[in-house]
């Protein structure tokens, strides 16, 4: 027998397909199957969120208000109090507009951000920073009255939903909570066109609420037409990503209470002063 | 945000020094492969051919550990979702094994023949969750003298 002396033979053993395209091929093929489930589930959401009374909500994030303040932490100025209390005389005026159904809890926090959101349980929290841009009542009233619409659609609920089935799901498909957030633009791209139809249909409710408050619908887009100036360079990306585009949104308000017969009166000044920060 | 920046940084920069690392190891692996293939290795019990007498037998061996780097570690949990084969872990296998290998041939330059070779593998880390998999191969076998 002879002994032949041979290299290692690596063409059976290795793969030599480019490691990039396996890697973009999988990914694409994850990220649809995510897409799918979660628009599916999103149908189910819509459907579980008539079954929760305002009641259980309550019950349910209950603890939810004291978080959001805690996490602010510090001592609050007397501004900030004093302004606080004159927001919710607004919202108290604004709620005898349209029923939501349950308290509203208005909870002001100081923040950079112009920003107000419906969280679960009735909590509308409102950052400070939005008070820099709006320099009337109503224009205030006008994001105020567009939360109330959303709790009024129980939107905050339906994103709440999505948001939990899609971590719960991301967690699910790749079983790591670090590769989870490779599923992230499912997330953004979803939102975009979920909002844009909640969006609009909380803006046609706060027109309503404006007109029905001050009898007129001066001021509406007055938030909104301050951020679609190019020439303001405001902190505005991280509420606008799932909002429709400013100035579309300016002439969408416009083009509705033109339908409705709403007209544009004299706005009130505003009840802050300067900076609350 | 941020984090999946964080993380496609991750991804990237595995993906860069994983490919540099790889390149470069294999052909490491088959400069010394090519130095070292005179030398006669069998996984047989007995040795080969008439070697007359042996004045020495002694174990030999070579270990390696290598670790996967995070490209190769996501597209293996993007892999543990649809099933099929692990490309990424073939190359870092087929790298340890024929660097144990190498390492054991170094171990005795001036042996006659290497008999009785056997591979034996262990995953380092293993059920680690979150850790980073390593792989082990240790390669030993019986080095003869005449």
């Amino acid at each position: 027998m002879q002994y032949h002396a041979k290299l290692p033979d690596d063409t059976p053993n290795v793969s030599h397909q480019n490691p990039v395209k396996e890697f973009l091929s999988l990914l694409a093929g994850l990220l649809a199957i995510v897409l799918f489930v979660y628009w599916i589930l999103g149908f189910f959401i819509d459907e579980a969120v008539e079954f929760i009374s305002p009641e259980m909500e309550i019950a349910i994030f209950e603890s939810l208000g004291e978080e959001i303040i805690a996490s602010q932490g510090g001592e609050r100025s007397d501004k900030i109090n004093k302004t606080e209390q004159h927001m919710r005389v607004l919202l108290d005026d604004l709620t005898a507009c349209m029923d939501v159904g349950y308290p509203i809890e208005l909870i002001f926090q100081q923040s950079d951000k112009a920003n107000a959101f419906a969280a679960p349980g009735g909590k509308m929290v409102v950052l400070s920073g939005l008070l820099k841009h709006v320099k009337s009542e109503n224009g205030l009233a006008f994001v105020v009255a567009h939360e109330l619409g959303h709790f009024k659609n129980r939107d905050h609920l339906r994103g709440l939903g999505r948001g939990v089935v899609l971590m719960a799901l991301s967690f699910l498909a790749t079983g790591n909570m670090h590769l989870s957030k490779v599923l992230v633009p499912v997330n953004a791209f979803q939102n975009a066109q979920f909002s844009q139809g909640r969006e609009s249909d909380a803006d046609e409710r706060a027109l309503d609420i404006i007109q029905c408050h001050y009898g007129h619908v001066g001021g509406a887009t007055e938030f909104f037409s301050k951020i679609s100036d190019p020439e303001d360079d405001l902190p505005f990306t991280h509420y606008f990503k799932t909002h429709p585009e400013a100035e579309a949104r300016v002439k969408a308000i416009q083009l509705l209470s033109q339908e409705k017969h709403y007209v544009e009166g004299e706005v009130k000044p505003a009840f802050w002063s300067g900076t609350i920060n | 945000m941020w984090d999946l920046y964080f993380l496609i940084s991750l991804i990237v920069t595995g993906y860069i020094f994983g490919q540099i690392h790889e390149r470069r190891h294999y052909a490491s692996l088959k400069k010394r492969e090519l130095e070292m293939m005179k030398m006669v290795m069998t996984s047989s019990k007995r040795p080969l051919g008439e070697l007359g007498p042996i004045m020495e037998a002694k174990l030999v061996q070579g270990g390696v550990v290598i670790s996967v780097d995070y490209f190769k570690r996501i597209v293996t949990s993007l892999r543990n979702f649809f099933g099929g084969n692990i490309r990424g872990y073939e190359t870092l296998v087929d790298r340890a094994r024929r660097e144990a290998i190498l390492r054991l041939k170094e171990s005795c330059p001036d042996a006659t023949q290497i008999i009785n070779l056997r591979l034996e593998t262990s995953s380092i880390y293993k059920g680690r969750g979150n850790q980073i998999g390593s792989v082990e191969v240790l390669a030993y076998a019986t080095a003869l003298y005449t």
